[in-house]
């Protein structure tokens, strides 16, 4: 039997979070209570429904009773050389988890825990992305105390005594010490951060405008699905007919036809104007002040108006970057920065993929690159794009769409709208499809793989050879005809197949660059064993 | 560019085995027994629904008998003739000095090579099937997220054994 939870009861050390969680955690509740419709609506069917509140009041009671039971019980301690934690109610777990284990530490505060100071602190040890309870979280300790713990981290670190201490250790322990050296040197670095970039206000506004969202609109057409009950009972907001005997009766009808053009420019601009309004709106609160700060041997990344993150992304743990951008914001040339890490992001379920730069011009991720070793000789990449025959799926999509087209035209007039509407989508798609086959390519130089691909949201993910897995060529009995191949390479972290791997490239080259590929993760071994 | 030296071939657990030629090395001929099986139990699950739909059919709409089952059990014939025995044929694995290469299928192929240094770990499986064949079947695992694991299935079970111990000593824990 562990001393410990008799101990906690009056050891001053054992800590709880802060009492404010439990109202935190209460107010969590209120959406919850659609959970209790289908009670509800059985006790109103079934006559009982001077019951309702009641069942009400006990679902409340019995959950504030449960917050409040695992508040009381979950309890932490901080010392000088881990991190300890017990929970559960009934069953009681302990976890210890050692500094030397904890990558890193990222801080989210929501809004309301902002109100009191309050900050939630997920923990990332070593353990992959994908494994369970990788992110351990404690939940609203005061802001005060998550940095307390990110510095007692730090001062861990940095301690001389612990890291010869480390270097007296086995094979597996060297890699430790080699970060143990970094963060020595990088001390002075650590005690400010080097702002690597920081999103100012005139281009955080900039971004909100060039990225339109259409959420508005479909939350106003959900909304007008879901009152349709309560308006009049000849009235429908979808009705053309409707709205033109509405104008006639204004005596607006005649302007409107009249000045067609006109209104739909109007038309255009109206919406345009909204969903830009939407955007930037949506864009203030998600990149106020977005700042990146190289540190030591983490970058850190801070966020949000209301909801106000702070993320630590071990810059060892980082597998490969992404350039991407999206489509009305690339006619100005502005870019966005992500990384593959082995941790997942604050908050996304998906991880894997985090963004650090959201909004810069080309030539100023450069320099971000350069800090995190992943920027390749740009100049000296040799591409190869690929096959032009990756375009025959949508080629022969669209022109299937045109010959429907045609048919429908000639011989079935009720569908004649339709008919036009497939000969216009038809070369759009024929087109689009060619034009995204030649954006698709790989370059190599060196220890570098750079793959590109992607028309509207173009993509090009650097990768360097030495995190590079496993690398599968992939051929098929049409692609055998043309002495072409698909390369594939398992790079760690979630990511998107459509990254990692480049189609129809030349047989010859991709077995030549799987070759490059292992020699030069042999070379980094050997490298390795020598030091 | 590119500087390929060719790898040198160091197979250490199966010296002079014939290699195929794409440099890759068969697996056993009696797998075969397990993908018979596997396909089998497929065909007959076809061939029991066939007979369960036919049985209702017939009853409301005079549906002979055998005009699901019949063509199923032709294809399935067919199948059975020709599938696992091209299935074998395009299996290959290769052990080279620092990595594996494993490679399957015609008509899609897939040719896969892990670096030793980066398997994170390894099984080797057996299914009651195999343990009677005497056969053993090698996962690999990695970290990418493609190729989470890679298997070749089909080999002699004291090979897996080997090929295991060999891939083990390899394995370095590299701590990106």
């Amino acid at each position: 039997m562990d001393p410990a939870p008799t101990a906690s009861a009056t050891d001053p050390s054992w800590r709880r979070t802060h009492i404010a969680s439990l109202l935190l955690a209460s107010i969590g509740l209120l959406p919850r209570i659609v959970d209790l419709i289908p009670a509800i609506a059985a006790l109103g069917l079934s006559g009982y429904s001077h019951f309702i509140p009641a069942a009400i009041a006990i679902y409340f009671f019995a959950h504030i009773t449960a917050i409040t039971l695992k508040w009381w019980r979950f309890q932490y301690r901080i010392t000088d050389a881990n991190i300890m934690l017990q929970s559960g109610v009934f069953s009681r777990h302990h976890r210890s988890i050692d500094f030397d284990r904890i990558q890193d530490i990222s801080i989210a505060q929501k809004l309301l825990a902002r109100t009191f100071n309050l900050a939630d602190v997920s923990i990332d040890t070593g353990a992959g992305a994908s494994a369970e309870g990788d992110a351990i979280t404690l939940s609203a300790i005061t802001l005060a105390e998550a940095h307390d713990l990110r510095e007692q981290l730090r001062r861990h670190r940095s301690d001389p005594r612990l890291a010869s201490a480390k270097q007296a250790g086995d094979a597996r322990q060297s890699a430790m010490a080699g970060t143990m050296a970094d963060s020595a040197d990088g001390n002075i670095a650590a005690a400010s951060g080097e702002l690597l970039f920081h999103l100012s206000p005139l281009r955080l506004f900039l971004s909100g405008m060039l990225s339109p969202s259409l959420a508005v609109f479909a939350a106003i057409a959900a909304f007008a699905q879901f009152s349709e009950r309560f308006w009049p009972k000849d009235f429908d907001p979808f009705s053309a007919q409707q709205w033109t005997q509405w104008m006639a009766a204004y005596g607006v009808k005649d302007w409107f036809t009249e000045h067609r053009l006109i209104s739909m420019v109007a038309a255009v601009a109206v919406i345009g104007l909204f969903s830009s309004l939407t955007g930037l709106i949506l864009t203030l609160f998600r990149d106020w002040d977005y700042r990146l700060l190289r540190e030591a041997r983490t970058l850190r990344r801070r966020k949000g108006l209301t909801h106000r993150t702070d993320v630590a992304i071990t810059i060892r743990r980082i597998q490969s970057a992404i350039i991407t951008t999206r489509p009305i914001r690339r006619l100005f040339g502005w870019r966005e920065l992500r990384v593959r890490s082995l941790s997942s992001d604050i908050g996304a379920s998906g991880g894997g993929d985090y963004q650090i730069i959201p909004f810069a011009k080309r030539a100023e991720l450069d320099p971000v690159l350069r800090s995190i070793a992943l920027q390749p000789d740009w100049q000296a990449l040799q591409w190869q794009g690929s096959h032009r025959l990756i375009a025959a799926p949508g080629i022969g999509a669209g022109l299937a769409l045109v010959i429907t087209a045609l048919f429908l035209i000639w011989s079935q007039p009720p569908l004649l709208l339709w008919g036009w509407l497939m000969l216009l989508l038809g070369p759009l798609l024929i087109v689009a499809s060619t034009l995204r086959a030649r954006r698709s390519a790989i370059a190599w130089q060196g220890p570098w793989l750079v793959i590109r691909h992607g028309l509207i949201r173009p993509r090009l993910h650097i990768i360097p050879c030495r995190h590079i897995q496993s690398a599968d060529i992939r051929d098929n009995f049409v692609y055998r005809r043309f002495g072409l191949a698909t390369l594939a390479l398992g790079i760690p972290g979630r990511g998107r197949f459509s990254d990692d791997h480049v189609p129809a490239i030349p047989m010859e080259l991709a077995r030549s660059l799987r070759e490059h590929i292992l020699i030069n993760i042999s070379d980094k071994i050997e490298a390795n064993r020598n030091i | 560019m590119i500087h390929a030296d060719p790898i040198p071939l160091t197979d250490p657990v199966a010296a002079e085995e014939r290699f195929g030629p794409d440099g890759l090395q068969p697996i056993e001929k009696r797998y075969i027994w397990v993908l018979r099986a596997a396909l089998g139990t497929q065909i007959l699950f076809w061939l029991l629904a066939a007979a369960l739909a036919e049985y209702f059919l017939h009853h409301r709409f005079g549906l002979a008998f055998g005009a699901f089952a019949l063509p199923i059990a032709l294809i399935g014939i067919l199948m059975m003739a020709i599938v696992p025995s091209r299935r074998i044929a395009n299996w290959g694995y290769q052990i080279s000095a620092d990595h594996i290469r494993a490679a399957h299928g015609f008509l899609f192929r897939i040719d896969t090579v892990v670096p030793f240094v980066r398997v994170q770990h390894i099984d080797v499986k057996q299914g009651p099937l195999e343990r009677t064949l005497g056969l053993a079947r090698l996962t690999m695992h990695t970290s990418g997220a493609l190729n989470e694991s890679i298997t070749i299935p089909g080999l002699e079970a004291d090979h897996a054994a080997a090929m295991r111990e060999t891939i083990r000593r390899q394995i370095l824990t590299d701590f990106e």
